[in-house]
């Protein structure tokens, strides 16, 4: 499936769902696919909204929405896939953690990072868990300081404060990473 | 609703994050910022992390080399392998009783009558108060408690230690009575209550208590029925095992584990594991789940004895060595396996475990 962030074409005949990326690039989705967007499928359950109106996705970037894009309809191809049997449903788990894995190897620290923005935002529950735990798996053995440059935040404690929470957690530090 | 105004992501992404880290950088993280430190002791967040945890199940085994007559702990699971695990922070001998939901329940080696509840992910623990109303080495033969029972209810974060055994009266020989001291974490006092019972229990049933429904259970030595103590009304009762089990012989052992929430019985023969769960509690309805060929490890079947479960896995112990079977892909792998003689069994103190919040203070 050849997507190098450019606009996919849809089916012939099947129903399709315009989404608005911030930047005003306009992906026409396949239905199905569209719907693994919690927030989209919320935008279609209002009466009155016709599946023609555009769907502004005001804080989702046109790279972002790319690849959910590109993941959602994958994992729909391998949701209808498994079925009834067992070995066709271990297959479609294994392609699907494979699909996952390869996702989350090749983003860097800030991809990885608006991915889950845009997971989060767009309300897409399996792509916000898999991508939350390999953040996860990349600053667990980090440092303090590391991990608050990554997460831009602030260290709010006073010198006392801080050296109190540390004895508190002190057996935590044992075999850290150094910065 | 989100915010940037503390950092990149909004606090319900972090929480998602956080529920995710294994608990030594779940408890670094909380010296990053103020922030971070009150999310992870939020009740949302514990019941969070809690719920994720009850999908990774693990085995606590203690492991004793021959040669230096020491023992030590490890931890085996699916998503970490094995990690060393210690509980000097008690700062006692200990022998693991019981665990139920992250909790353990230890009794000190030197000093009888002594137990500790103690989270040993987050190193919390708590010191039992005695038991007043009768010293707690009443009990026959040797003073100590045939049943060592906890149970821990992760909602209320509330639990319950259950000491029972046969009542050894002055003559020193037991008089049928059937003694069980029960410890309340919310009052802190224990209470006692007094049975008949006609049972005994091996080894590997002591080990293997389960706590469902608000009940323990134990499987008796006959391999009958399950013995069953209601905590809600202290209240002992019998209930049958799965009708296709059969008699019980050599060829032919059961195991109670529990398997996400509910009680299961697994049958090891020959060549055979049969999976039952009990899905309907209130109807005592058993469905059998799972026929597990054991043909694979046919040289250790007869040593192998299953310590912990979901619908997903089953871990087994042997004498040497830890086994995961994943039910999904029938595959069987070895997470673990001892390099020098051990004098112990693995199985033989081997217990199911899991990494929760629990906490145990007062």
């Amino acid at each position: 499936m050849a997507n190098n962030g450019e606009n996919p074409s849809p089916d012939v005949g099947g129903k399709t769902v315009k989404l608005k990326a911030d930047d005003g690039e306009i992906f026409e989705v396949e239905e199905a696919v569209a719907m693994e967007l919690q927030t989209v499928k919320s935008f279609f359950d209002d009466d009155g909204v016709s599946y023609d109106t555009v769907v502004p996705l005001l804080n989702v970037s046109s790279t972002a929405l790319a690849k959910v894009i590109q993941y959602c309809r994958r994992a729909v191809e391998l949701r209808a896939k498994s079925g009834d049997d067992e070995g066709a449903n271990e297959k479609a788990r294994e392609e699907r953690e494979g699909l996952e894995a390869e996702l989350v190897r090749e983003e860097s620290d800030e991809g990885i990072k608006e991915l889950i923005l845009a997971a989060n935002y767009l309300n897409i529950k399996d792509m916000l868990s898999f991508l939350c735990r390999a953040v996860g798996d990349r600053i667990k053995n980090k440092s303090v300081e590391y991990v608050r440059r990554f997460f831009v935040l602030e260290n709010d404690f006073s010198p006392e404060e801080e050296e109190r929470t540390r004895n508190e957690v002190a057996w935590a530090f044992e075999g850290v990473d150094a910065d | 609703m989100s915010s940037r105004g503390d950092g990149f992501f909004p606090d319900e992404v972090v929480l998602q994050i956080l529920s995710r880290l294994p608990m030594k950088s779940l408890f670094r993280s909380k010296t990053v910022c103020k922030l971070w430190y009150r999310l992870s002791s939020d009740k949302y967040f514990v019941q969070l992390y809690n719920e994720l945890s009850v999908k990774n199940p693990m085995v606590l085994v203690e492991v004793s080399e021959a040669s230096e007559s020491k023992s030590s702990l490890i931890c085996v699971d699916n998503l970490r392998g094995v990690s060393e695990f210690s509980l000097d922070f008690l700062k006692d001998r200990v022998k693991v009783r019981a665990s139920c939901n992250g909790l353990l329940c230890c009794s000190s080696i030197p000093d009888k009558g002594v137990y500790y509840i103690c989270n040993p992910m987050t190193r919390e623990f708590r010191l039992l108060p005695r038991s007043r109303e009768r010293p707690v080495t009443r009990f026959y033969p040797d003073g100590e408690a045939i049943l060592v029972g906890l149970a821990c209810d992760l909602s209320s974060q509330k639990f319950k230690v259950v000491l029972a055994g046969y009542h050894r009266s002055f003559g020193q020989r037991s008089d049928g009575t059937f003694i069980c001291l029960v410890f309340d974490s919310e009052s802190n006092k224990w209470r006692k209550f007094v049975s008949f019972q006609d049972d005994h229990f091996t080894h590997m049933n002591r080990n293997q208590v389960v706590f469902v429904n608000g009940s323990l259970h134990w499987l008796t030595g006959s391999c009958s029925c399950i013995l069953v103590l209601d905590l809600d009304c202290d209240i002992w009762r019998k209930m049958p095992l799965p009708e296709q089990v059969g008699s019980v012989s050599a060829g032919n052992r059961i195991y109670l584990l529990e398997s996400d929430g509910c009680l299961s019985v697994l049958q090891i023969s020959d060549a055979w594991m049969n999976i039952w769960v009990l899905k309907d509690y209130e109807r005592e309805e058993w469905h059998l789940v799972d026929r597990v060929s054991l043909r694979c490890i046919r040289g250790l079947v007869p040593g192998i004895f299953p310590i912990s479960q979901t619908g997903e896995c089953v871990f087994l112990a042997t004498h040497k060595q830890v086994l995961v079977y994943q039910r999904n892909n029938r595959v069987w792998k070895e997470m673990y396996s001892v390099k020098n003689g051990s004098t112990l069994p693995l199985w033989f103190s081997a217990h199911a475990f899991r990494s929760t919040l629990f906490t145990c203070h007062y």
